[in-house]
């Protein structure tokens, strides 16, 4: 069975895990009583907040249990933040921060170094040639690029960072992912390997060296290849993003554009480290079988005289606002899919909580309205949905609604039923029961996502991050228990507007 | 669990003062290998409560499994029914999804589906059933105060689910068009292939729905199937979170209430992997897209098998547990080729696991990548893994050991395991221990065991115009045009005609085959004792000719001819023209003949329709009259050969194939009564003069 519902909540999360489309309220199914959430105000209280002096901030939660740990950096720098012409670089960062240092993967630092140096120099000019339009010399420098690149490689001892930790018991965990707004690092570890993981991240971003830099960019084309141009979503989204966003970067993929691929260079990376990559726009959990009593101190030694680096840089685009509906059809061999997308406000506005109460109701529920409607009642749709948040929240972002037609419906009645059930929501409004039961379900996502020391993790770091401070993850029930049937249709009514709407079909064809 | 804390953090808030200072004027270690790494705390999890649920019809009963863990308000359950796909009638492939789907959403006799929905939605419940081959598992999450309503409901369901007409047609709506848009899915349509090929495309486990096997299951296929395997008797449950143990089952007892008894679930089978004789890629067309999904599928074990170990660790050498091993350094580090990368040997514990190798790669690259990973997995048949590398590997395994406990409800899942497998209490902790004692030579002698290094089995699901004629340098390739779903039936014959073609040395030879020249000696048994009939034939495929020349026992030499219409037998002492009769009574044995339906299946004949029949022998038509059978073995080689005709059936044994030349034929073959032929020669396309095809006095 397809994982139709799940589809567009992944295709969103591709560059990005922790998303906060529910958020928790507290109150019960009758809406009667609020019902307390035993056991929350105990691990509340059991986060400890240590910020070094360079401003990396350290959440650290100790729990009992087996001896385990999750680590989980957060960094405050995404696709969002990169040049124009140089799209994907802060998930191409992602890749190199795996490659070790001079002392952690080189079998001969100082000829390495050389190496390195001298396929910088065959790169550039490969590329300054290659924009020249000067073909015949391009074949020659590309072959002495690539003599430059294999003597760079004999002098590596290949995936040495990743060996290390995964030897360590992290082979399970040990990952990395970037979306328009962070890049995210992490692993669980034996809890007894506290120190090497202090040990490693420092080494990972205090001075990364960037090695097997062009050999990655492959990899990573590899993988835009895999997301993008090989899978229906992928591109529909990349489509949708480019059509509704006019300026702000968030009209720009994470994995970039292949022209950027294919252009950037170590160079450009070792710059985007030196501008973003300063340790106070971090922000590191550890839970697990853990002592902050010995544990700080550990990170001070470790951590504390890295350099802050520069100030973050602001995003300082708005979005004009849409006029006018736009609709954009992407050909693809694969079977049709209709998403529209509406402007919403950022996370902190007063109005997203509603909002995302209400997508809750509208799209996410066992019996929501998409679902009852499009699904079980017409049968017009294998799977329908909503979501907000995309492609991040930090700034205004998009909400959108999905369907997946049947066989034999045609997109256009589908995106018709689409707008139909939204329309009666947004004019009724979510009964009591509807309204009662979506708080509810946020609660409970609340209660899961503390759970596990993995989720919990990346939890606090978010709220941590982005809105400045990690308690108010356990203060989302009772902003949420404020919100009433009428808040709901006022922010409906305000933001999912035809002029604001952004349709984007996939189209079937045989091929491109 | 908590109650150290607030001790815990006072002390860090006093020790930060006087501790940074110190701290930062210590050196910091200069490699990880200096680091001083403290021994890790013991940890034995607790064991699951075990009880026993009894039924009220008296003489059945389930095993429910309890952890408690009281940190958050939260529970985590499982019931889990010996019912899974392998038990669903063999032509309706899909049913076990369909029927997990309509009993979830089908509503019961208290309640409908949507009233249940609302239900979950108000108390933030999560429900989900899910079909396995072996099992259908319902799982849920919901707050501690809801626990038995949760369990009422799901009781409900199992005691009368209602498969409401509507909550059919919307599961089978959604089977529909998730079958259509398989083929959006490179993965999906890799690993379809890789079932019929491996497993046998009419087998249960190759066989995978299709529209019309959707399309057929009716409600009462639904019901029946519920009858006949949810019994209280086939049914496990967990439980773990924020519930005492005596709650747990005095729920868990109300729910399954008048669930019936309905007997041992009869064992299931056990697949038959097939592997093409020569590595072979099978092409699966995915036209407009710039990457080609590569799969590689062999043979696994089961995870008692005493080379599981060994292989276990072969999987972290070559393939598994993260970036450092052989194939993901070597295709994506070193050379770029993918993002995505892997391979090794999965566990089965019902039935043997597979062998699997993934990789995406460019289209212009799809050369390379199959052969460096092929390169790669076949390394550890020649040498052996160097100590220092089967020891990181190891480490790699074990050194996570802890995290297959770290939560109770991973604990809770491990222990259900056991107990839906029938494996001793201590056999997580033996299998762990035996891993840690694996030696190279193991690696290496179970990787000569299970991997074959000149019989590849490789899917590759890209655009075949483009990487077909790149594939065709490094291994024999067959297009394989009708894998897609694409909301028309698979038709499984093609793919069993594929195969067989492929595995006789490809389409291209058998079309290009027009004649065939057999020297044969038949071993008769005579009233005085066995004597051999040696004789020889020639036959032209178009024109229908045919002459055979058959030595007697007294040496003289007897020859037929059979032309476009006409018919001769000569001996020694006369020549006789054959019947209208005679002449199409030959003709039709001659149609019959294994080289000639070879041939007619290569070219796609259209007057030739084949099925596959309910034994998943390959059956050949012709304007509706059955020609012949062929079963096909697991090597992919026809090995028996009915023939149909005249209200008489008569079964060949093909007991031997020769590959020596670019045809492979039969070199024995056993006749009903026992009698046996061997073919002392075959020669493909003879040069063979027109007249030999005519006899004259």
């Amino acid at each position: 069975m397809l994982p139709l519902t799940s589809i567009v909540f992944a295709l969103a999360a591709t560059w990005a895990f922790g998303s906060h489309a529910e958020l928790p309220p507290q109150e019960p199914a009758d809406q009667g009583t609020v019902a307390p959430l035993t056991g929350v105000a105990k691990l509340q209280a059991s986060v400890v907040e240590h910020t070094l002096d360079n401003g990396w901030t350290f959440l650290i939660v100790p729990r009992e249990g087996a001896p385990v740990a999750s680590f989980h950096t957060y960094i405050d720098v995404g696709g969002i933040f990169e040049d124009e012409g140089a799209t994907g670089m802060a998930h191409m960062f992602e890749h190199m921060a795996f490659k070790g240092s001079a002392r952690l993967g080189s079998l001969d630092w100082t000829a390495e170094q050389q190496a390195m140096n001298k396929l910088e120099r065959a790169y550039t000019r490969l590329r300054s040639l290659r924009e020249a339009g000067k073909t015949g010399a391009v074949s020659k420098a590309e072959q002495t690029f690539l003599v430059a690149q294999k003597k760079a490689a004999s002098f590596v001892d290949p995936e040495a960072f990743s060996k290390i930790l995964e030897e360590a018991g992290g082979s399970g965990s040990l990952n990395a992912s970037t979306s328009a707004e962070e890049t995210r690092y992490v692993v669980s570890l034996p809890s007894n390997q506290v120190e090497l993981w202090c040990w490693m991240e420092r080494e990972r971003f205090h001075k990364p060296v960037l090695r097997e830099f062009y050999k990655e960019r492959d990899a990573v084309m590899e993988e835009r290849r895999m997301r993008v141009e090989s899978d229906p979503f992928g591109k529909l989204f990349e489509e949708l993003l480019a059509t509704a966003f006019t300026t702000h970067p968030y009209r720009r993929p994470v994995i970039g554009y292949e022209a950027d691929l294919n252009s950037f260079s170590r160079t450009d990376a070792q710059v985007f480290y030196a501008k973003h990559y300063g340790v106070r726009r971090f922000t590191t959990a550890i839970i697990g079988d853990v002592d902050p009593a010995t544990l700080i101190p550990m990170l001070e030694r470790y951590f504390g005289d890295l350099e802050p680096g520069p100030e973050p840089t602001e995003i300082n685009v708005t979005e004009p606002e849409q006029e006018a509906e736009r609709r954009i059809d992407v050909a693809f061999p694969a079977m049709p899919i209709v998403i529209a997308a509406w402007h919403v406000p950022s996370r902190s506005h007063p109005d997203s909580v509603a909002l995302n109460l209400g997508l809750s109701i509208l799209g996410q529920a066992s019996a929501s309205r998409l679902g009852e409607a499009l699904v079980r009642g017409s049968s017009l749709a294998a799977g329908a949905g909503a979501e907000a948040g995309l492609p991040g929240d930090r700034y205004p972002n998009l909400a959108i609604a999905y369907g997946i037609p049947a066989q034999d419906t045609p997109i256009e009645v589908l995106e018709a039923g689409i707008y139909e059930v939204m329309d009666t929501f947004t004019q009724d409004g979510p009964t009591a029961s509807e309204l009662a039961g979506a708080k509810n379900r946020a609660r409970a996502s609340l209660l899961r996502g503390l759970q596990d020391n993995e989720a919990l993790a990346a939890d606090l770091c978010e709220w941590q991050s982005k809105s400045g401070d990690w308690r108010n993850l356990f203060a989302q029930p009772d902003a949420l228990a404020q919100v009433t049937a009428k808040d709901i249709q006022r922010v409906f009514a305000k933001y999912f507007t035809q002029a604001s709407r952004t349709v984007a079909t996939l189209v079937p064809a045989k091929s491109e | 669990m908590f109650k150290t804390l607030p001790i815990r953090v006072a002390k860090s808030a006093l020790l930060l003062t006087c501790l940074v200072p110190c701290a930062l004027a210590q050196e910091l270690p200069t490699s990880p290998g200096a680091i001083a790494t403290p021994a890790l705390a013991e940890f034995h999890p607790v064991p699951p409560i075990a009880l026993e649920i009894k039924g009220t019809s008296g003489d059945g009963s389930a095993t429910l499994l309890v952890i408690a863990d009281h940190d958050l308000p939260l529970v985590e359950g499982r019931l889990i029914f010996e019912a899974g796909t392998l038990r669903e009638p063999k032509h309706q492939p899909g049913l076990g999804e369909l029927y997990a789907e309509a009993l979830r959403e089908g509503g019961c006799s208290d309640f409908t589906g949507i009233e249940l929905n609302t239900w979950l939605d108000a108390h933030a419940v999560q429900l989900s059933f899910a079909m396995t081959e072996d099992h259908l598992r319902i799982e849920y999450s919901c707050l501690a105060e809801d626990l038995e309503g949760t369990l009422d409901r799901i009781g409900a369901l199992l005691r009368a689910p209602s498969f409401s007409e509507q909550a059919v047609e919307v599961a089978r709506m959604q089977l529909l068009t998730g079958i259509a848009r398989a083929n959006d899915d490179p993965a999906e349509l890799g690993d379809m292939a890789m079932k019929r090929l491996l497993l046998g495309a009419s087998t249960r486990f190759g066989q995978v729905a299709t529209t019309s096997t959707v399309a057929s299951i009716r409600i009462e296929d639904l019901r029946a199937f519920h009858e006949a395997n949810i019994g209280i008797d086939r049914m496990l449950m967990g439980i773990t979170g924020d519930v005492k143990t005596e709650l747990a089952e005095r729920y868990s007892t109300a729910a399954v209430a008048g669930l019936p008894v309905v007997g041992l679930a009869p064992p299931t089978e056990v697949p038959n992997f097939w592997l093409p004789d020569n590595t072979t890629i099978y092409v699966v067309d995915r036209p407009g897209v710039p990457q080609t999904e590569l799969l590689f599928g062999a043979p696994g074990l089961l995870i008692t098998d005493k080379d599981h170990a060994a292989l276990t660790l072969w999987s972290y050498v070559v393939g598994s547990g993260g970036m450092s091993n052989r194939i993901a350094q070597r295709v994506r580090t070193d050379l770029g080729l993918a993002y995505g990368v892997g391979c090794g040997f999965s566990s089965g514990i019902a039935r043997p696991g597979q062998f699997y190798a993934f990789c995406g790669t460019r289209n212009d690259a799809v050369a390379e990548a199959v052969s460096e990973m092929m390169d790669v997995i076949t390394a550890p048949n020649f040498d052996l893994v160097p100590k220092a590398e089967l020891e990181a590997a190891r480490s790699r395994l074990l050194g996570g050991h802890v995290f297959r406990y770290d939560s109770a409800a991973e604990q809770l899942d491990r222990a259900m395991t056991l107990r839906l497998y029938g494996l001793a209490p201590d056999f997580w902790e033996t299998n762990i221990a035996r891993m840690g004692e694996v030696t190279p030579e193991e690696v290496s002698l179970a990787a000569v065991k299970m991997i074959s290094p000149a019989r590849f089995l490789c899917i590759a699901v890209g655009p075949a115009d483009e990487i077909v004629p790149k594939l065709a340098t490094v291994a024999n390739v067959v297009l394989l045009d009708d894998i897609r779903l694409g909301g028309t039936p698979v038709d499984d014959a093609k793919v069993l005609v594929d195969s067989m073609l492929a595995n006789l040395g490809g389409r291209e030879i058998w079309s290009e085959l027009e004649s065939v020249y057999v020297k044969k000696l038949g071993l008769v048994q005579g009233p005085r004792g066995p004597y051999s009939v040696p004789s020889e034939e020639w036959t032209t495929f178009s024109p229908l000719q045919f002459r055979s020349d058959q030595r007697g026992s007294n040496g003289l030499v007897t020859s037929t001819v059979i032309r476009i219409n006409k018919g001769w037998t000569k001996t020694a002492f006369k020549l006789s023209e054959m019947s209208a009769q005679a002449i199409n009574g030959r003709k039709s044995q001659l149609r019959r003949s294994l080289y000639l339906c070879l041939h007619r299946l290569a070219t796609k004949d259209p007057s030739v329709v084949a099925t596959v029949g309910d034994m998943g022998e390959l059956v050949l038509s012709v304007n509706g009259n059955t020609l012949c059978s062929l079963s096909i073995d697991e090597r992919g080689l026809p090995v028996t050969m009915t023939l149909y005709g005249g209200g008489a059936t008569e079964t060949l044994k093909l007991l031997e194939w020769s590959r020596e030349g670019v045809y492979p034929f039969v070199t024995q073959i056993e006749g009903n009564s026992g009698a046996r032929i061997r073919i002392a020669e075959f020669t493909a396309n003879p040069e063979v003069p027109e007249q030999h095809f005519e006899l004259r006095k």
